[in-house]
């Protein structure tokens, strides 16, 4: 959609502007305004960065229009571009045209999709009207049409008492503009095209008067009929109301605030993107086999189905996941898209989606809140069938720059998957703050509030909002000032983090000379780079789960030799842990084909399964082998439990360094083969496994599950899963001093070694590594930049004397305090 | 030489200077435009001192006047705001990487930044602008380094050069900004703008001088 830009001096006549044309677009044109200074004193002036990150939040390559009143906005609007993406460049345009009418005529032609072109020369000849009016000489122009195809009429009456004056004329202009149609209309002597709201609003159709319509082409038939529809229905006016003035000063809306749950922290301006309703790529394409399609669909029905039922047990939301469940046993539902595979031959994808947008159209269309709100579940359910049928349709997520991205849900795959360049924050409707979305957020640090609710139904695609990560809310209609306000905290922030950055570079050695090794957590090869740039030492975990499930296939060797190389690129010289494939459990991978478990957290994952898929396996490890003769990789296996598969996998590693020893690919011999600490039997064992690996990584998020024997997605026992029980400080303890007596090093990779109230006790129980999101980097640096190691040994000593998780707390705060 | 505490120092004096002279600045403005330029360029240059990185960030004079640049865009409101924002901005970019400035170097500044000026602005000499006070002031600038004085006689004669021309600016006609909708009524007054680029040139002298 093209985007509108308004600028002037005065911020009130900018949000008037707006507001008149939110009245006659109902919200479809994105438009960003720009006025005055921050200066409560001499509000009046122009601010080059507001019209910059006007212009920003609604960027899209559609093209984005900037309208100015005088003087130092022109100056001021010339000058953002100096600041905005230059790939942009060629999408912005600076309109000369009048600032009220230009942008009124712009947005109307806007708002029925018109390209470019006809939207600029709305806003241009956006004076015309008025001029006609004052000067009724002026000529109307009149429309050529070939005369080649034979032209359908249609004569009707006006019988609104205002006539075609803006509104009405928005309504026909974007009727027309569904269908293909030349449609022309004929007042008396004067033509104009239906498609263009400035020609329609120039022939001053009043009431009474006889308009005739022409139609050329395919569908002439049909346009003229909704037109003549249009015209029964009045042209869309009540007439009752008032003859309305011809400026409305709209009551501000009251400050609503909508409460969600914070899942990462910060702060972002933008405006909604809701998810719910875009419509995914589908292949259209014929079938020649629907009975087959019929089958798929039903598989793809029942799998939904199992992943809602495993879901409603496990999250706080269940409730909502057992209701949409229920949707997809709707037989209507299921018999209307089975309908259309076997009357059109249409694949089992395009009938569900069909079907899908046709029911959330009858709850939408009810008007009522709530069942608007249900609307949202049957997209979202009907995107989880999608995502079944066809994995990579309901993948990709590509939104307009400066967006707020919201969803029903966000799947983790979907929410990797975002670009920071496009997103600048996330809401969704259900979820909690420990969900994997919310923790893909964090380590893009993008702002997040989860758990909407019903609220989630007042939003509006378009609609600019602040979200508040940190205290989990959004507010829906924040005012210009609220706006900068936040524009400013970010800026702030912005600075800060840089600053944080600088200290993020440093080595992190305690003053005593002990160096721990300060690494990030990675999901994907990208991520490498703000890692290096928040100051990580290298990468403690790639996890290579969202490599494996952005695919339809496994990807192929060299895919992997890409990412991996480019990851150790990213971290220009660190060192690299690549942790092997770590399948199953809650993170589904379609073309697996694993088997459904009542239990996958206690079930067929990580190792267990990778071992038993050799394809799979050695291609990871050629991989992995082939890219440490570059880098400085390392190779870790996850959810390792007992010796045995500790022996099979160094096993494996070996026949693929020999296979490659065969083949003449170089790679490093010497590489490090370590293992993941998260079952609580390989922690009991550490003092066997020690002598088979060359290093530990504790990680502590599953091993304190494991250890508590409690899920923190279970909202009744998550308070047991806390990173200060003593089992769990213990179990580090023994752990490290396991390996450090075989010389081996230990790491830790849970949320833990990120948190920086346990950085003293971590490094004082011996750990040589700790691996986080890249955000709290500076933070834990700091720590251990100001620890020294012979303090942290006594905190941890006198921290592990302390019986209850309650105490550990109260006393690490008391410490950071 | 001229060094980033040099820089940091002559931004320092302008918000001293525009703090001093925002009522003279703002009257000069009033007969002719809307009467805001000295509050305009008071609030933005104490904004970008308000916004100097601490001295502890050492950081570079392209990276402080660019600084200037941004907050100049944001605060100064009226059309000062983005022609001296281009300004600090084209000749942050005319030193970037160095840490110290000669005189050929300062020269580079301040063309840099005219002609951003000028091309944001569009206007020519006698359109009774900053640029009648700016132009002079780098040619007098070049002038005396090349016939060998040293920097700081040179940006005396700079200064100089910018006062001669905003006094030129009185019997002018504005062609450019709100002043040249009155037309012949702009005869006769100083432009606001060129007595800002002598205010500005000033403090860099004196900062300069220590
Ligand atoms: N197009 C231009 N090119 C160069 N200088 C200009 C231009 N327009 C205005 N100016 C300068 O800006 C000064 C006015 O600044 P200011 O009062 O801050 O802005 P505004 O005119 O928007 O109120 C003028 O005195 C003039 O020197
Ligand atoms: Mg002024």
């Amino acid at each position: 959609m093209i985007g509108l830009v308004l600028v002037s001096h005065s911020a009130a006549l900018a949000d008037g502007v707006r507001a008149l044309i939110k009245q006659m677009t109902q919200e479809r044109v994105p438009i960003a305004v720009a006025g005055g200074v921050d200066d409560p004193d001499n509000p009046i002036g122009t601010d080059v960065i507001k019209v910059a990150e006007a212009i920003s939040a609604v960027y899209s390559p559609d093209g984005v229009i900037v309208l100015m009143d005088l003087g130092s906005a022109v100056l001021s609007a010339e000058t953002a571009l100096e600041l905005v993406d230059t790939e942009w460049l060629p999408h912005i345009h600076l309109s000369a045209a009048p600032f009220v009418e230009g942008a009124l005529s712009a947005a109307v032609q806007a708002s029925v999709g018109s390209p470019l072109e006809q939207v600029l020369a709305a806003a241009r000849g956006g004076l015309a009207a008025k001029q006609q009016h004052l000067t009724p000489s002026a000529a109307p122009t009149a429309i050529p049409m070939p005369a080649s195809v034979p032209a359908l009429h249609l004569t009707v009456p006006v019988p609104n008492r205002l006539g075609l004056h803006a509104r009405p004329a928005a309504r026909l202009v974007s009727l027309v503009g569904q269908y293909a149609a030349e449609v022309t209309l004929r007042k008396g002597e004067r033509e104009a095209s239906a498609r263009q709201i400035n020609a329609v609003a120039l022939l001053d159709v009043r009431q009474g008067d006889e308009l005739e319509f022409t139609a050329q082409g395919t569908d002439a038939r049909a346009v003229l009929d909704a037109i003549q529809q249009l015209a029964k229905d009045n042209f869309g006016d009540r007439d009752v109301e008032a003859p309305h003035p011809v400026i409305t000063v709209q009551a501000k809306r009251p400050v609503a605030v909508l409460a969600g749950v914070s899942a990462a922290p910060g702060l972002a301006v933008g405006q909604i993107y809701l998810l719910d309703d875009t419509r995914p790529d589908l292949p259209t394409g014929r079938s020649a086999d629907p009975a087959g399609e019929q089958v798929r669909l039903t598989d793809a029905l029942s799998s939904a189905r199992v992943e809602l039922d495993v879901l409603s047990r496990r999250s706080e939301a269940g409730a909502i996941f057992q209701a949409q469940s229920l949707m997809l046993r709707d037989e209507d539902l299921l018999r209307a898209a089975q309908d259309q595979i076997k009357q059109q031959q249409c694949s089992a994808e395009y009938a569900w989606w069909h079907a899908i947008e046709a029911l959330a159209a009858r709850y939408r269309d009810t008007g009522n809140a709530v069942l608007r709100w249900r609307s949202a579940d049957i997209f979202d359910v009907g995107r989880r069938v999608l995502r079944q049928l066809a994995p990579e349709t309901a993948a990709a997520i590509h939104v307009p720059a400066g967006s707020i991205l919201a969803a029903p849900d966000l799947s983790p795959s979907e929410a990797a998957q975002l670009n920071r360049d496009e997103v600048r924050g996330i809401v969704t409707q259900h979820g909690g703050a420990t969900s994997h979305m919310a923790i893909i957020a964090r380590g893009l640090a993008l702002p997040a509030v989860v758990g909407l609710g019903t609220a989630y139904s007042m939003l509006t695609s378009g609609q600019t909002v602040i979200v508040d990560g940190d205290k989990g809310w959004i507010l829906p209609h924040p005012t210009a000032e609220q706006i900068a306000a936040a524009c400013r905290t970010i800026e702030q922030q912005r600075l800060e983090q840089r600053r944080q950055r600088a200290v993020g570079q440093q080595l992190a050695i305690t003053p005593d000379g002990r160096r721990i090794e300060v690494a990030a957590n990675i999901g994907s090869a990208a991520d490498a780079v703000s890692v290096a740039e928040a100051g990580a030492d290298g990468v403690g975990v790639f996890r290579t789960e969202l490599l494996f499930m952005s695919h339809t296939l496994p990807p192929s060797e060299a895919e992997q030799v890409q990412a991996y190389t480019t990851a150790a690129e990213n971290v220009h010289g660190g060192s690299v842990i690549i942790r092997t494939l770590d399948v199953g459990g809650d993170k589904p991978i379609a073309y697996l084909k694993l088997p459904r478990e009542d239990n996958p957290f206690l079930g067929y994952r990580g190792i267990r399964c990778w071992l038993e898929r050799p394809e799979l396996a050695e291609t990871q490890l050629r991989a992995i082998c082939r890219v440490s003769a570059q880098h400085p990789l390392k190779v870790m296996f996850p959810m390792v439990g007992t010796l045995e598969e500790v022996q099979t996998a160094r096993e494996l590693v070996r026949a693929v360094q020999t296979q490659l020893t065969r083949e003449a690919i170089p790679f490093d011999p010497q590489m490090e083969v370590g293992i993941m600490i998260e079952v609580p039997s390989a922690a009991l064992l550490a003092d066997v496994l020690a002598d088979h690996v060359d290093f530990f990584s504790l990680g502590t998020n599953d091993l304190t599950q494991y250890l508590m024997a409690a899920d923190r997605g279970n909202a009744h026992v998550n308070a047991l899963v806390s990173p200060f029980q003593p089992a769990l400080l213990r179990t580090i303890q023994q752990v490290v001093r396991a390996a450090h007596a075989r010389g081996k090093w230990v790491g830790v990779c849970g949320e833990m070694a990120g948190d920086p109230r346990l950085t003293r006790v971590l490094l004082g129980l011996g750990v040589d590594e700790l691996s986080m999101n890249a955000p709290a980097i500076p933070a834990v640096k700091t720590i251990i930049r100001e620890t020294d190691y012979t303090a942290a040994q006594a905190v941890a000593a006198h921290v592990l004397t302390l019986p209850t998780a309650a105490q550990v707390e109260a006393y690490l705060d008391g410490q950071s305090a | 030489m001229i060094t980033a505490q040099h820089i940091r120092a002559w931004l320092e004096r302008s918000a001293q200077t525009f703090a001093a002279q925002k009522g003279y600045l703002s009257d000069l403005d009033s007969p002719i435009g809307d009467a805001d330029h000295g509050t305009n360029m008071a609030r933005g240059f104490a904004k970008v001192v308000e916004k100097l990185p601490p001295a502890a960030n050492n950081a570079d004079s392209s990276t402080l006047l660019k600084g200037a640049s941004m907050t100049l865009m944001a605060t100064v409101g009226g059309a000062s705001g983005p022609l001296y924002g281009t300004f600090f901005l084209r000749a942050s970019a005319a030193v970037a990487g160095k840490s110290e400035l000669d005189g050929a170097d300062l020269h580079a500044l301040l063309t840099a930044g005219i002609e951003g000026v000028v091309q944001r602005g569009r206007a020519e000499p006698g359109d009774k602008t900053m640029i009648d006070a700016l132009l002079p002031a780098a040619q007098a600038l070049k002038t005396s380094l090349d016939q060998g004085a040293d920097l700081v006689a040179a940006l005396d004669a700079c200064v100089h050069a910018a006062e001669a021309g905003m006094q030129a600016t009185i019997p002018l006609q504005a062609r450019k900004g709100r002043a040249s909708y009155l037309g012949e009524r702009s005869i006769g007054h100083q432009d606001p703008g060129a007595t800002s680029v002598y205010f500005l040139l000033a403090a860099l002298c004196d900062a300069v001088k220590g």
